[in-house]
């Protein structure tokens, strides 16, 4: 792509320091990610979910649970989930449907 | 201006229109304690209705990371400020006065959107005049609008200030403090601002379900709905000239699809049913003539919202009397919370954290099924162990987990789905797979 194209096109356009409308962030002193991640694990364990499914919830680049995982890595995460497992274990749940459905919940 | 009743502001407030109640209000919980901020939702809210030309920029579903995001961008931190710059110091409840279904939070003591650009306000000064006169609030920028989610979960500047840009483009900075995923959609309020503001009369509440709706016959596209919603719900669509906004999937709330809906039973929304992290629950709450709901305990919102009330309402503060409902994130610092939750909170997380039997079995239902759940029933069973969990304190208690069957029924009052809580199940970690 030539440069003149380069400057036309949004995508491909640099950020400039006196744009008024720039992107920034608030930020908010407080809170602790550990707990957070904490207690996203006590809720699918609560869920049924194993340890490997919990890991997944974080590793998985599309969800933005994944932020956590790059910032403390994956021995961090997997020895909070076995922490919290060991914990509070997780439930052992059943679904039964109660008749045929059509649509929706086939 | 006419006087109606907000429960959950536990008073009387001032509205344009009469106090006037749907049969059945379309109502939702969100637990934003599960969400990892996939944007299902949002996709597959995308995908069914706002895909075509004109609507590029409009998310009637969107999830936002807080404390940095907003769709538009600072949404909730501008009306905040100017509800605070119109009544400086006094946007506060008095929590001494709770009175049962009447007002279960307390007395909000401030003003509302609606009150805050009140006529006797004008008077004294006040410099809020929007265009309506109805009603407190602001029309977004193009520059708002346009990038949700840019920059919510990667910092790219870490002072709250939009010059000098301060960071390299090739490795932005992640938030090291805490953040939460607020799912939105419309909140097809009680008392709805976009349908207060309009000049139009364009914008209606539907009698059998509380869906507001505008019609697109009659809107001209003055904005008056997107200016004055402080949710920033209705958004305007510049191929047509009109404004749209969330519709709650209304042909699938009707039980009318003969591809999604066979049997003519009612299902959730697609933002409902396509959640990844079994979230979100949909129902239709029944509604009195002064505003209550009607006793219903085994109604799941019902029970959630009103019996247990673990889920609040977003921003109650704003006066619209939202129908959508959220189980607030239980590691978030309270002030924040508060604020934006209202006063309930601090019990409401008590609740959660260590729920009664039958909360535990309702939890296990969410989105189980497409289907709208209008009635749920616990049955009971043996002690199969015990779980701990740690309290808002921090300080640990022992959950006794019982063998329990929760049961739910459509709308038709047909059986769909039983789930049974079997045990707790506790694994060894792999260096003890052997052990004895």
């Amino acid at each position: 792509m030539s440069e003149e194209l380069k400057n036309a096109h949004g995508r491909e356009k640099q950020p400039e320091a006196d744009d008024p409308v720039e992107l920034v962030v608030n930020w908010v002193e407080g809170g602790d990610p550990e707990e957070m991640a904490t207690c996203l694990i006590e809720e699918y364990a609560r869920l049924g979910m194993n340890e490997q499914e919990i890991f997944e919830l974080f590793s998985q680049p599309g969800y933005r649970t994944h932020a956590l995982y790059r910032q403390r890595g994956e021995t961090w995460l997997r020895d909070l989930i076995q922490r919290v497992l060991g914990r509070t274990g997780r439930l052992r749940v059943s679904v039964q449907f109660s008749r045929p459905t059509g649509g929706c919940d086939a | 201006m006419p006087k109606v009743h907000n429960w959950q502001l536990g008073r009387p407030m001032l509205y344009p229109y009469e106090e006037s109640h749907p049969k059945r209000q379309f109502a939702f919980v969100f637990n934003t304690n599960r969400c990892i901020g996939c944007q299902t939702c949002t996709m597959a809210c995308k995908s069914t209705w706002t895909f075509s030309r004109g609507q590029e920029y409009m998310w009637w579903n969107n999830v936002e990371t807080k404390p940095y995001g907003g769709y538009p961008q600072y949404w909730d931190q501008k009306i905040l400020a100017m509800l605070e710059q119109a009544n400086p110091g006094g946007q506060v409840w008095n929590v001494g006065k709770k009175d049962g279904e009447r007002a279960p939070y307390g007395v909000f003591e401030g003003k509302t959107i609606f009150e805050a650009i009140s006529e006797e306000q004008n008077e004294e000064g006040n410099t809020f005049q929007t265009t309506s006169g109805r009603v407190l609030g602001y029309l977004p920028g193009d520059d708002e609008w346009d990038a949700p989610n840019i920059y919510e979960d990667t910092a790219r500047n870490p002072a709250n200030r939009r010059t000098p840009w301060g960071g390299e483009g090739t490795s932005l900075p992640a938030h090291r403090t805490w953040f939460f995923y607020l799912q939105r959609i419309c909140n097809h309020c009680t008392y709805p601002a976009c349908l207060a503001a309009c000049p139009r009369q364009a914008i209606y509440k539907r009698p059998e379900d509380g869906v507001v709706l505008i019609d697109q016959e009659r809107c001209r596209g003055y904005r008056k709905c997107v200016e004055a919603c402080p949710y920033k719900k209705p958004m305007y669509r510049a191929t047509t000239r009109t404004s749209e906004k969330c519709i709650a999937c209304y042909p699938r709330l009707e039980g009318k699809d003969s591809v999604i809906t066979p049997d003519g039973v009612p299902v959730e929304t697609r933002c409902m049913t396509a959640c990844v992290g079994r979230i979100r629950m949909q129902g239709l709450v029944k509604v009195a003539k002064d505003d209550s709901w009607e006793k219903d305990p085994e109604n799941p919102i019902y029970y959630m919202v009103k019996e247990e009330k673990i889920a609040l309402p977003l921003y109650p503060q704003f006066g619209t009397e939202p129908n959508g409902f959220y189980i607030p994130p239980r590691w978030v610092p309270r002030d924040y919370l508060i604020q934006m939750f209202g006063p309930g909170v601090e019990a409401a997380i008590e609740a959660y954290v260590y729920p009664s039997r039958r909360l535990l079995g309702l939890l296990q239902l969410f989105r189980v099924t497409q289907k709208i759940i209008s009635r749920f029933k616990l049955i009971e069973g043996q002690k199969v162990g015990e779980s701990e969990v740690t309290l808002p304190s921090g300080k640990t208690k022992t959950l006794a987990i019982f063998n329990d069957t929760v049961v739910a029924y459509d709308t038709d009052g047909q059986e769909v789905v039983r789930v049974t809580v079997e045990e707790p199940i506790y694994e060894r970690p792999k260096q003890y797979y052997n052990s004895i």
